[in-house]
């Protein structure tokens, strides 16, 4: 899950990264979460195809209001959440307009922050990629993701099933967006979701009976790193 | 000082504030940072050119950390200007200001003196 905490108080960002770090602890979900000291940095973001599944918005900021923040967003399209920080729920009636998931008011409250984000993220395919197919976004839960491979510039994600997704961006920025343990990096161009290895020797054969390359000067390495996740995986 | 006797100070009660915060750790952490944070000087500059729009941002956020941190004591005078600002009465801003000062410049002298 991708989140984004915007206010311009250092400290306020603090406790509500602590609070989602605590709750994924917990909840064994994964979070990726990127801080703003002001609104309009996060309206760029967004407007550059930065996606957040929530935004955690603080109402009185230097620059824009958060309302206005919360409206432009809305205009762009942007369909994720918005949870508005803030010390007063004066604006309550303005939040319906934009579609507000909820607000935590402060005092910041971790049980209150945990009832509001429960009720969020259980609406929400936890541990997904998403991605544009035939102009709809698409969540494939990271347990699909078989591999993915890289060639001329553009990358294809085999999902279980047999559905495959083109993705216009290099291998490396979805490495990067794949931040679980069981995604490796293999090759130049494939990056193989543990999960499928069914045989491990010069190449992973996967249980789809689909072959992935792996990088021979690193073998070692690579097949340690396959071995460490299985003996992980066998803990009870 | 302990955080307890710091608390005892502050005029909060530390049992509340972990009761929302959850771990003395965290708070300790929180309560430390609170001297770089900057919305303070930010008020106090702002009330020195009287930006009352700069000078009430300022001061809501101060009180909403104020408020999570359990900092009792400077959270009174920190509201009752929050609450002038918003209802748009200036006319005794430095005397407020007074007040939040030297509440604050207290609190910054318990921090120091915290352990840990």
């Amino acid at each position: 899950m991708r989140i984004a905490i915007c206010d311009d108080s250092v400290l306020d960002r603090e406790i509500i990264r602590d609070f989602l770090q605590m709750y994924t602890a917990e909840h064994a979900i994964s979070v990726t979460i990127e801080e703003y000291a002001n609104g309009m940095q996060l309206v760029y973001d967004v407007e550059d195809g930065r996606f957040f599944d929530v935004i955690f918005l603080d109402i009185l900021m230097d620059g824009l209001h958060g309302m206005d923040i919360a409206r432009n967003l809305r205009k762009m399209d942007y369909n994720g959440k918005i949870v508005f920080l803030t010390c007063t729920a004066d604006f309550a009636v303005d939040s319906y307009e934009v579609e507000a998931a909820g607000y935590l008011l402060k005092p910041h409250y971790y049980e209150k922050f945990c009832a509001l984000f429960e009720r969020i993220a259980e609406r929400m395919p936890h541990d997904g990629y998403r991605l544009l197919s035939r102009g709809r976004v698409v969540v494939v839960p990271y347990d699909e993701i078989v591999y993915v491979e890289s060639c001329n510039n553009t990358c294809t994600l085999h999902r279980a099933g047999g559905a495959v997704y083109t993705i216009y961006k290099k291998l490396s920025e979805i490495e990067q967006a794949l931040t679980d343990r069981r995604f490796l990096r293999c090759h130049q161009s494939f990056l193989v979701n543990m999960r499928y290895i069914a045989k491990a020797d010069k190449q992973f054969e996967l249980t789809t009976g689909d072959v992935v390359l792996i990088r021979q000067r690193s073998l070692r390495e690579i097949r340690q790193t396959y071995l460490d996740y299985t003996t992980m995986e066998m803990k009870p | 000082m302990t955080l307890q006797e710091f608390y005892k100070k502050t005029g909060g009660e530390l049992d509340e504030v972990l009761r929302r915060l959850m771990s003395e750790r965290l708070i300790l952490k929180y309560v430390k940072k609170f001297p770089e944070d900057p919305h303070f000087s930010q008020l106090s500059q702002a009330v020195a050119q009287q930006d009352y729009e700069t000078a009430y941002r300022a001061v809501h956020t101060l009180k909403g950390l104020c408020l999570s941190l359990g900092f009792l004591k400077l959270s009174k005078p920190v509201i009752a200007l929050t609450t002038e600002l918003r209802e748009g009465n200036t006319g005794h801003l430095q005397a407020y200001f007074a007040e939040i000062a030297a509440a604050y410049e207290e609190l910054l002298t318990w921090i120091a003196q915290l352990e840990g």
